[in-house]
């Protein structure tokens, strides 16, 4: 079965916002597939998706790799001159 | 040609023509096909037209044998059918499809002074029975006529003949053209139910357009670019997802220009090298037409001929309108796709705003604008946010995917050039820049509270990604300015009403010292409390809030019901456990309750005297912790300094100037009431008050009568409060 | 009295009445099976655990869960009142859901996970929920003890102090499990049927390795903040013979009742009285006990007591202070240079016109060298510390930043200590303060016709019902009833 844009997209969203809701929280695709209720395949899909634009952290391969959230750089200082 | 009701009603005009000849030249006539049969009713009442227009028979048989006698004919000829000087008039005209020979018949025409002869001709030629006896009638009929006007009927007939073909050739047209648009609306129906199937679709495209022999579009992929995306019909398989660059051969130049291009002959131009290469073998022309949504070219459509066709004018024509649709088709198609991308990407925002409003924290709303907007974008490369910070000469930033100091070095650019010099409200919309390392950025104005207070900017890859997601990631930066601006009221409510509580609370404090020094002292133990961590510092402001409202007297806490509804709900169960002190049975209160019944307890306590080792309906472990903490708290205080707790965003004195302006103005005071006011709402004592103005104590109690009197209010919490209400409405 | 580590080597549970039952803690770096049923707290009390740790302790904490949702857990702990959240945005808390595999897989790397985890909070205690997990792991044949094994090593390694939950009874009928051998204490929640109507929580220490317990079974509740442990009065007294604590008796048979056979060696006990409670005759039986015993005993001396009136009180207890003190083993503080007889000459330090810190020095210098020898000798030593008199001499900033101090050098060299103070006089803030830094308390008041005496604290975590206090004609001419 493929999985539409569409709905790897809304997925997309559900990870973003479960892991900026959880920031410190370590997922196995396995693990948040069943937090979440999703299918394993588009997970996967969706977080290398998040890993490969630095949303997430990835450690590890296959099975065993873990997700993370990566806490984007913030500066609250930064003087204007 | 199909038999519909609007082919009989060509028929009828064709007739009708044929009539008015007929008439006219008081010929019989008829119309047929290349094999004699009749295209319309001849206009005759002749039998022998009769017999002619029979599907078989002596006579008919006979007759056409004389007519194809005269097959090759291009002209309207006079020609002698079954006897000499039995003339009839055949008009060759091109049969609607231009492929065979159609003609007009017209007789019976006898030179003049032959007639008599004629007869006698007839009657005295070996002819079959029934056609003698139809012959003769003809000849008796006819009217005699001279040379001249023979050619002139010859003529008439002749323009009859280009009549009938005109007609029915336009006819045919419209018959050949409705016949493709209906097949077309199949397959445009079928398509727009199921888009799956373009592909297929693009099949039926070229096989309801007849002759072409490839059919293919080559779709913008970036700037420049394009790559050849769909593809039907035979020998051409490999074209398949070939690429080529604007300007490059045939397909290249095409791309430049705005309209349709075409060129014949071309297998020997070193421009077709393209079709070579990818294996198309055979083609002799091109034809290619630009398809576009507005101003933007979003692809080329065209049409590879392997051979030299005689094209018939109306086949290319309608070629072009059917290639027009294909375009449109796939413009549309283009069209919705984006849609149907921009609203998979609104959707989920739906679910992302629900989470964004609950966050009412800027940090957290600012990491899900980046963090959405790069979900957003098909190939991100970094997301960023400039927010400006409370104290306006910094701003704060959220950065991904870009190094550090770029993100800094960006975030002060993007400062002066849209935050700093700025201040009035943009447009919403975005623009386009590039950082100084030519990064294309596009930004986002987050505008709230009467202000641009922040850019939201992403980066692309390209101006054709930019329009892509420009929808969708304004509607983000949309959605992220009215949060903030939520949130922005929210906490500018709270501060107001939190600063209108402290000032009724500091009024009311001087009528009851005891009271007042209890009150300030729990509102210090709160803050202490929660720095201890027994908790939070919101609990501390609430429970805080409570305690200063019931300081307060009915009317005032009446007239702050509304803002403060949860803090008074706290002080009524408060009341309720100080009435059930010492009583048995169970309680249940709420935990501010239960704090705050602990700490008003203890901040009434003489810290030199032990007291109570529990409270009613206060939990011991609570009723514990408070106590440990109170047993530690002087060290915790020596090493804090205690914050008055009024927040730097809001200037409250600002809103006083409005307010007392208003009241002034609305009351009529006098400049010395106005004075006294003034210090009222600063929660100034009468003593304070008299000092200030160098008037007696008394003096300023009749101020206040006076000013109270003005302002129709009973006492100092209802003017300040009045005061403040003008202030801030 | 010497520099102590032993507070560095105990982890409070923080677990109110655990460290109670724990002889106070467990030691550092242990690893301690939780079992109990479903439902009997074991992920409650792992919480509380790491939570407390976070709170009083300043120690962080993971809580590894294989079954249970972190939202689960983030939401049954709001209910406490604990915000996890909050604790994990302090980098105080980590709760960590995954698969075992993945878990055991990111721990036996270099640089995994688990180990980065500990070095960015700094963590020191470890749960994890629950072990149960690991034995299919190995496969069906094994009973998963590899993994148990190696992750044990791995709390052993990084010194953390771990909590390991386990389903009880998955065990029952088999033989024992091999993690018992390998851990080092089991406590066992339990849930039963009591009464008929009642179901009864209790809790059970089975084992546990480097610290005293109180065995048995105690009561335990769910409170509004979290699990609460009430140590179980009678268990602990069959226990008090052989819990390995010596008591000193205080020479009141029921008092000593109260207190399980006397304060316990090494304790700081406070004796709370307002002016009007007659508390002579239980202070001076206490050290008349010490003194005929054997012990060495320093006295702080008030303004009221002097080495005179100390000898007088103590020979009606039949105790000779001149004999002890020619045995160089009774000493005296004085802050009022008053004259004392030849003989006690030598046993009387002079604190007056010192600076506390002169103070400090004079009496540690003075006393050292026969503590150094007594111990040595096997002497036990009891401290009486006048607390009205140190407050008004050295001022309530002295005793608030020194007291706790010298108490817990006392209890690590194994003095006892008995403080007499006036908590009324004192007011509540310091008294709450000195009354949490001492092991014990015992109340005396007098209310219409009667005294009363109360042990409002003592380390067992129990509370005496109030007994009035009758005076007697013989000795010890008090005894409660």
């Amino acid at each position: 079965m493929t999985i539409s844009d569409q709905e790897l997209l809304k997925l997309q969203m559900e990870c973003t916002v479960f892991f900026e809701n959880n920031p410190y929280a370590y997922e196995t695709a396995k693990g948040l597939a069943k937090k979440l209720g999703r299918g394993i395949e588009p997970l996967e899909i969706v977080l290398n998706r998040l890993a490969a634009i630095s949303i997430l952290d990835k450690r590890g391969e296959g099975n065993m790799a873990i997700y993370s959230y990566k806490t984007p750089y913030t500066q609250s200082e930064v003087e204007i001159h | 040609m199909i038999e519909k009701s609007w082919i009989m009603d060509v028929k009828k005009t064709v007739e009708e023509i044929q009539q008015t000849y007929a008439e006219f030249t008081r010929l019989s006539i008829l119309i047929v096909d290349g094999h004699g049969r009749p295209l319309v009713k001849p206009s005759s009442h002749h039998p022998f037209f009769k017999k002619l227009t029979d599907a078989d028979g002596e006579t008919r048989d006979r007759f056409w044998q004389e007519v194809r006698h005269y097959a090759g004919l291009t002209r309207p000829a006079l020609c002698d059918l079954w006897l000499p000087g039995v003339k009839f008039i055949i008009a060759p005209f091109k049969s609607p499809d231009g492929d065979a020979v159609y003609y007009v018949l017209a007789g019976v025409l006898i030179q003049s002074g032959t007639k008599q002869m004629l007869e006698e001709e007839v009657a005295g030629a070996g002819l079959y029975n029934e056609g003698h006896k139809l012959l003769l009638d003809l000849v008796l009929e006819a009217e005699e006529l001279s040379g001249e006007e023979a050619e002139i009927w010859r003529e008439k007939i002749g323009k009859l003949a280009e009549t009938s073909e005109r007609v029915l050739r336009s006819a045919y047209r419209e018959a050949y053209v409705r016949e493709r648009l209906a097949e077309l609306r199949d397959v445009m129906s079928t398509t727009r139910r199921d888009r799956g199937t373009v592909d297929q679709a693009f099949e039926q495209f070229l096989s309801v357009s007849g002759g072409t022999d490839v059919m293919g579009y080559a779709e913008k992929i970036g700037p420049g670019e394009y790559q050849i995306s769909r593809l039907a019909g035979e020998g051409a398989s490999l074209l398949q997802d070939a690429e080529f660059r604007e300007g490059e051969g045939f397909l290249g130049q095409a791309a430049l220009s705005d309209t349709p291009m075409q060129w014949t002959d071309i297998q020997r131009d070193p421009r077709a090298s393209f079709f070579k290469q990818h294996g198309v073998s055979e083609f002799y022309g091109l034809r290619c037409f630009p398809v576009r949504v507005g101003m933007e070219k979003l692809g080329i459509l065209f049409i590879v001929s392997k051979k030299k066709v005689q094209a018939d004018s109306l086949m290319r024509e309608f070629e072009e309108v059917l290639i027009a649709l294909v375009g449109e088709y796939i413009a549309s198609g283009t069209i919705e796709a984006r849609m149907e991308r921009q609203i998979q990407r609104l959707r989920p925002l739906m679910e992302v705003t629900r989470f964004m409003i609950s966050a009412q924290n800027i940090q957290r709303i600012m990491f899900m604008l980046v963090d959405m907007s790069l979900s957003l974008v098909w190939n991100p490369s970094s997301a960023i946010i400039v927010h400006e910070s409370s104290s306006g000469q910094k701003v704060q930033i959220v950065s991904r995917g870009i190094a550090n100091d770029l993100a800094e070095q960006y975030a002060r650019e993007v400062a002066k050039r849209v935050l700093h010099e700025n201040s009035s409200v943009n447009s919403p919309g975005f623009e386009l820049s590039q950082t100084e390392e030519g990064q294309l950025m596009m930004e986002y104005p987050i505008v709230y509270a009467g202000k641009t207070r922040g850019v939201l900017a992403v980066s692309l890859s390209s101006e054709q990604e930019a329009e892509e997601c420009r929808e969708v990631l304004l509607a983000l930066a949309t959605m992220g300015s009215i949060i903030l601006q939520s949130v922005h009221d929210q906490r500018q409510l709270g501060l107001q009403n939190e600063r209108f509580l402290r000032l009724m609370y500091a009024s009311a404090k001087q009528r009851e010292d005891d009271q007042g020094k209890k009150a300030d002292l729990s509102l210090r133990l709160l803050d202490e409390y929660a720095r201890y961590g027994g908790i939070t510092a919101e609990e501390a402001s609430l429970l805080q809030r409570a305690n200063m409202l019931s300081v307060l007297d009915d009317a005032a806490r009446s007239e702050l019901s509304d803002s403060f509804a949860n803090e008074l709900e706290i002080l009524n169960e408060h009341q309720l456990m100080l009435e059930s002190e010492g009583r048995t049975g169970s309680f249940s209160y709420s935990r501010p309750a239960q704090l705050l019944r602990t700490v008003l307890y203890f901040a009434e306590l003489d810290e030199e005297t032990a007291g109570r080792l529990h409270l009613t309906g206060v939990s011991p472990e609570l009723f514990n912790h408070f106590r440990k903490f109170m047993a530690v708290r002087h060290t915790v205080q020596s090493e804090v300094m205690l914050s008055d707790g009024t927040p730097a965003a809001f200037n409250p004195a600002e809103a006083e100037e409005r307010g007392i302006d208003a009241i002034v103005k609305e009351f009529g005071l006098s400049k010395r009431e106005k004075d006294v006011l003034e210090l009222v709402v600063r929660a100034s004592s009468n003593k304070d008050i008299a000092a200030k103005l160098f008037i007696s104590e008394h003096t300023v109690k009749n101020h206040l009568t006076n000013i109270f009197n003005k302002m129709s209010v009973s006492d100092r919490a209802q003017a300040i409060a009045r005061v403040f209400n003008r202030g801030i409405g | 009295m010497q520099e102590t580590r032993l507070g560095q080597d105990i982890v409070h549970t923080g677990v109110p009445g655990l460290d109670e039952l724990l002889g106070g803690g467990v030691p550092r770096g242990t690893t301690i099976i939780l079992e109990g049923n479903p439902g009997t707290g074991k992920t409650t009390l792992g919480i509380q655990f790491l939570l407390e740790g976070a709170r009083q302790y300043g120690e962080s904490g993971i809580y590894i869960t294989f079954e249970e949702l972190p939202e689960q857990i983030y939401r049954d702990m709001s209910g406490f009142g604990w915000d996890l959240r909050e604790l994990e945005r302090q980098n105080k808390l980590r709760i960590i859901c995954l698969e075992p595999d993945v878990l055991l897989d990111q721990m036996m790397r270099t640089d995994g996970l688990f180990e980065q985890l500990i070095r960015e909070i700094d963590c020191k205690r470890v749960v994890i929920d629950s072990i149960s997990l690991f034995r299919t792991l190995g496969g069906l044949q094994t009973d998963g003890r590899e993994q148990i094994y190696s992750v044990r090593n791995i709390m052993r390694k990084f010194n953390l102090t771990a909590f390991f939950l386990r389903e009880y009874g998955e065990w029952e009928g088999r033989s024992t499990p091999f993690e018992n051998y390998v851990c080092d204490g089991i406590i066992r929640l339990s849930l039963r049927e009591h009464m008929e109507r009642f179901r009864k929580r209790t809790i059970e220490i089975l084992k546990m390795r480097g610290t005293c317990i109180v065995e048995g079974e105690h009561h335990y509740r769910f409170l509004s903040d979290g699990i609460c442990i009430l140590p179980a009065l009678s268990m602990v007294e069959d226990k008090i013979v052989s819990d390995g604590v010596a008591r000193l008796s205080t020479g009141i048979q029921s008092l000593d009742d109260l207190l399980f056979g006397g304060l316990p060696q090494g304790s700081a006990f406070m004796l709370d009285s307002n002016s009007k409670a007659n508390y002579k005759y239980l202070m001076t039986s206490i050290y008349a006990e010490r003194i005929k015993e054997g012990d060495c005993v320093v006295f702080m001396l008030s303004g009221l007591s002097s080495v005179e009136t100390l000898e007088q009180s103590l020979e009606l207890f039949g105790a000779s202070l001149r004999e002890a003190a020619l045995e160089e083993r009774v000493f005296f503080i004085d802050h009022y240079h008053r004259q004392v007889a030849p003989e006690y000459e030598k046993s009387v330090i002079y604190v007056d016109r010192l600076s506390n810190g002169e103070y400090q020095k004079k009496v540690y210098e003075a006393i050292n060298p026969y503590f150094r020898e007594s111990v040595v000798e096997g002497r036990r030593w009891f401290i009486h510390y006048d607390l009205n008199t140190v407050l008004s001499e050295r001022g309530r900033e002295y005793v608030k930043r020194h007291f706790a101090d010298e108490m817990a050098r006392c209890r690590a060299a194994g003095v006892t200590v008995l403080c007499q103070s006036n908590f009324t006089e004192i007011g509540l803030e310091t008294s709450s303060f000195l009354e949490r830094a001492s092991n014990g308390v015992i109340r005396t008041w007098v209310d219409g016709s009667y005294q009363y005496l109360q042990i409002t604290k003592s380390p067992g975590g129990r509370m005496s019902a109030p007994h009035i206090v009758e005076n007697i004609r013989d000795r010890p001419y008090v005894r409660l009833i």
